[in-house]
């Protein structure tokens, strides 16, 4: 992990130093780091250094008395997988809605920018946001009584597509969301899975260069959410630029570029996953597993040098301390196990994940940390 | 792409038909509802097809009670036995009523205890009905009141039978007796002479008698006047006689005073006192005879007095009878006066009864039964009731197939998930109301085309006249689908939607003229229903299937079945434009955590 933060700076760096990219992949390439990990931080690097695709711009709604959005502004940059998490109920899907002009902002406003280059407010270019956006909500939106292809060919039909571009669209979305043999099921007889997907291929019917997609993955099992963002990250590394909203921050966390926290109605923290940590805690965190998953010295030690030994944990048979010099924490960590004779099965260093920073803004919503 | 306006129309054609597939598909794949919405109407017009093609009502049940069945209670069942209904029997009045409130008679036939032909009774045949079922009762009551009166008729054919041979007897007999009574009349004129003849023969009688002109009164008087001289000649002579005694005496006593003077003297004296002793006696004698006498002949003439009397009396008697007589042949007259009358009058009245049997040129019973015959032609040339219930049939069919499929398609479409992504294709709403209609059109078009090849295997009439029905059923079906789209955007759920349709579509079927006349109802309420699109329907229908119609006969009510379609596609419009600013919002509030909204 560690490794991997210091590549996603390092191209970031290079690219801002006028590294070009293709060289900086095939760098890269030779140095030996995987090219899917390679295509995906290079995309979210071009990504920030491009213009904003989508960008809000003081957006506030109001349902009634309750104020759901109160001065949001974000830019989503064309080509990343832009994460938004927030607590349940807390404006996500709102915000989504009024993302393709479904809900009107009481003020502000969403703006799109066009291929010259120009903006234009989503909400006055209706027929313009419904060629470039792709929407999967929450709940699938398709005909439980019509087959897979036939929902994907009737949404193709409604985006006018001609009937030849219709049909090898609908081949290619079926591959690609790997329906192909279910192709002639009816819709209501898919799994939670295969729905979530078919829902994605009707997004995608139109080729939009916007999907959002709104928890995507909720109710879902672990296997079939990691399926839903493989699919998602194959979307967007084909250059969708892909707006996600889940409450399930730790897949956020793990396949999103860009992310932002929507609570108190604003998007108060937006950036990649370093920067969010970068923001929100110096820390590192040094998680050891033994054999034997006895911490007892371990804590004993700790103990005594609470300034480099800081929130000491055990969890599921794993011990975890937070330390402002991770190097040196491990050094003494290991060497304490070794004098206890103890087999280590596992050793990591890092950051505190999202959810954890997620999880301690909520917790201290009325407490600023900084 | 750049769009142009052929092209956004091609789209927009292209895109209308995937979605009436689409929408085809989803009625087809969806419950059992849906396909009875599609499927019932046609069953409907099979089923009515097999059952009405006749013309009658041979599953009649018909109950029947009399507390005493005899051969002209017996021969009426028997009529209604040859019309094929089913007869029932029933114990008692009661049960009778029973059996139609048990559902097992349609109308129960109560024949009077005392029912026969002849007798002085009122023969009343009640017929019991229930008239809850409101579309058989009318034909119910048709078919029996005709049994009945068929049979009624046949009876009274024999009876005027009977009454025509007593007539035509009397106008015969009239004729026979009229010489009687000429015999008759001529007959009390002689006894009116005679008795005149005997009248004037007792007229000429005088009877009168006056006792006073015998001059029995002076007889009486003169019988006094003479016993009264005889009395006084009698008291004459004696006192003469008493005279000369007493002179006697004196010359006795003047003699005897002389000394007795002359013997002679004396004797001559004596000799005259003899004499006048003896003419004394004599005097008493003629005295006593003259009173016997005049004793007698009072007596003669008291006789004679009281037969007189009596003879007065007895002509007076016979005067009283003479009058008495007169009297009598006077009334005698008068009555044969007025028999003569009478008869006169009896042959004036045999005389007009033969004239007015004479006049009777009618003299065939069936004639007199049914002076006037009805024989009902149908306009049309067909006779089986799917015939005249086919145009009623076909817009009930068109109203509620519409009123039901439209809001189902509608509401299919609106709760589907399906219509938040519908909501973000370009296609526009347009095309999505149109391909709405354009479904259920091409389902009821379906369903008329099936409709009318079934109809075509029981009657071919409506093949030939189907031009401007089909003009008909095409404003009619466009009005009932706009009536649906109304209905599928005001409610929210389909069940609602359903409630409501079945309601407006009864409101129809009860304010038209299929369950009762509009002419039963109510002037308001009539006036009203001549503005029921489905009486408007079913008539143009009728007219234009049964009878041929031409465009000027039913331009009016065509005319305003335009308008009525062109006010619902108005009042959808209305509607539409309405629920549309919340429709997706409501949607969006369905489909979005309610916690952001809270």
């Amino acid at each position: 992990m560690v490794a991997a933060e210091a590549l996603r700076r390092h191209i970031q760096d290079a690219l801002a130093r006028g590294a070009q990219r293709k060289d900086l992949m095939t760098l890269l390439l030779r140095a030996g780091w995987p090219q899917e990990i390679v295509t995906e931080y290079l995309g979210e690097a071009k990504a920030q250094s491009m213009p904003a695709l989508v960008r809000l711009r003081g957006v506030t709604k109001r349902f009634g008395t309750n104020g759901v959005l109160d001065n949001v502004n974000v830019e989503i940059p064309p080509g990343s997988l832009f994460g938004i998490i927030g607590m349940s109920g807390v404006g996500k899907t709102t915000l989504l809605n009024m993302l393709v002009g479904f809900l009107e902002p009481d003020g502000g406003d969403v703006l799109l920018q066009m291929p010259d280059k120009t903006e234009v407010s989503v909400f006055k270019s209706r027929d313009i946001v419904k060629t470039m956006f792709g929407f999967a909500a929450q709940i699938p939106s398709f005909y439980a009584k019509l087959t897979v292809r036939e929902n994907v060919e009737h949404f193709a039909a409604l985006y006018n597509l001609p009937l030849a571009k219709r049909i090898s669209q609908c081949d290619r979305l079926l591959r690609l969301v790997g329906l192909e043999r279910a192709q002639h099921t009816l819709a209501q007889n898919l799994s939670g899975g295969m729905q979530k997907r078919l829902d994605i291929a009707c997004a995608l019917v139109h080729e939009p260069s916007i999907l959002i997609l709104d928890e995507p993955t909720a109710d879902l099992d672990p296997i079939i959410r990691n399926q839903i963002w493989d699919l998602i990250r194959q979307i967007n590394r084909q250059g969708t630029t892909i707006i996600v909203a889940s409450h399930l921050v730790s897949e956020i966390e793990k396949y999103c570029s860009t992310i932002a926290i929507l609570r108190n109605q604003r998007m108060t923290e937006i950036g990649t996953t370093a920067q969010l940590r970068d923001i929100y805690s110096k820390h590192y965190e040094v998680f050891l597993k033994t054999q034997r998953k006895e911490y007892a010295k371990l804590r004993a030690w700790c103990a005594k040098d609470s300034a480099l030994f800081l929130n000491v944990k055990e969890k599921e048979g794993m011990f975890s301390v937070q330390t402002p010099q991770p190097r040196t924490a491990l050094q003494q960590l290991l060497r304490i196990i070794a004098q206890n004779k103890e087999t280590i099965t596992h050793v990591n260093v890092d950051r505190p994940s999202i959810a954890e920073v997620f999880e301690l803004l909520i917790r201290h919503e009325n407490h600023p940390l900084h | 792409m750049k769009t142009t306006p052929s092209t956004n129309a091609r789209h927009g054609f292209d895109n209308l038909l995937i979605l009436v597939q689409k929408n085809l598909k989803l009625l087809v794949r969806a419950r059992a509802s849906s396909l009875v919405v599609i499927l019932g109407p046609l069953l409907v017009i099979f089923l009515a097809g097999l059952a009405f093609d006749n013309t009658n009502l041979y599953a009649v049940r018909i109950g029947t009670y009399s507390p005493a069945y005899n051969d002209l209670s017996n021969s009426f069942i028997d009529k209604l036995v040859e019309r094929q209904f089913q007869i029932t029997r029933y114990p008692s009045e009661e049960s009778c009523v029973q059996g139609i409130r048990r559902g097992e008679t349609h109308t129960c036939v109560l024949f009077p205890s005392d029912f026969a032909i002849g007798k002085n009774v009122s023969n009343e045949v009640r017929f019991s009905v229930d008239y809850s079922q409101i579309n058989l009762v009318w034909t119910i009551l048709n078919v029996m009141t005709t049994s009945v009166t068929a049979r009624s008729a046949e009876l009274s054919r024999n009876l005027t039978t009977v009454l025509l041979h007593a007539l035509d007897f009397t106008r015969k007999s009239v004729a026979d007796r009229k010489q009687n009574l000429i015999g008759l009349t001529t007959q009390n004129d002689e006894i009116g002479q005679r008795v005149a003849n005997i009248q004037a023969e007792l007229l000429e009688i005088e009877l009168s008698f006056d006792p006073g002109e015998v001059g029995l009164g002076n007889l009486t008087s003169a019988k006094g006047v003479v016993k009264h001289w005889v009395d006084n000649s009698l008291n004459l002579g004696k006192t003469a006689l008493a005279q000369a005694q007493h002179f006697i005496d004196a010359a006795d006593e003047l003699v005897r005073a002389a000394g007795g003077g002359s013997t002679d003297l004396t004797t001559a004296l004596q000799e005259s006192m003899d004499d006048i002793e003896e003419l004394t006696a004599r005097m008493e004698s003629t005295d006593t005879l003259v009173q016997q006498e005049y004793a007698q002949l009072s007596t003669l003439i008291d006789q004679i007095a009281g037969r007189l009397t009596q003879t007065k009396s007895q002509i007076d008697l016979a005067a009283s009878s003479q009058t008495f007589t007169l009297d009598e042949l006077n009334v005698i007259t008068r009555l044969l006066d007025q028999a003569l009358l009478n008869v006169l009058t009896i042959q004036k009245s045999m005389n007009e009864i033969e004239k007015v049997i004479g006049a009777i040129q009618i003299t065939d019973p069936e004639a007199i039964v049914q002076p006037i015959k009805t024989t009902i032609t149908p306009v049309v040339a067909e006779r089986s009731y799917l015939n005249y219930l086919f145009p009623t049939l076909i817009a009930l069919i068109v109203l509620f197939t519409a009123i039901l499929l439209t809001p189902t398609i509608i509401l299919f479409e609106r709760n589907s998930p399906a219509y938040f992504r519908n909501f973000m294709t370009p296609t526009s709403d347009f095309v999505f109301l149109a391909s709405v209609f354009f479904t259920t059109a091409a389902l009821l078009l379906v369903q008329l085309a099936i409709i009318l090849a079934i109809a075509a295997i029981f009657f071919t009439q409506i093949l030939h006249a189907f031009a401007y029905a089909a003009l008909v059923l095409a404003l009619f079906i466009s009005a009932c689908i706009f009536l649906g789209m109304i209905l599928g955007y005001l409610f929210n759920s389909e069940e609602t939607a359903m409630l409501a349709a079945i309601a407006l579509g009864s409101m129809f079927l009860f304010l038209s003229d299929i369950i009762i006349p509009l002419e039963s109802m109510p002037a308001v309420i009539m006036n009203i229903a001549q503005f029921n699109p489905l009486v408007l329907a079913s008539d143009l229908l009728r007219r234009t299937i049964l009878f041929d119609a031409t465009f000027s006969e039913i331009s009016v009510s065509l005319l305003m079945l335009v308008l009525f379609t062109l006010a619902s596609l108005l009042l959808f419009t209305i509607v539409y434009v309405g629920v549309k600013r919340n429709a997706f919002s409501k949607y969006l509030a369905r489909f979005a955590p309610k916690k952001e909204q809270a």
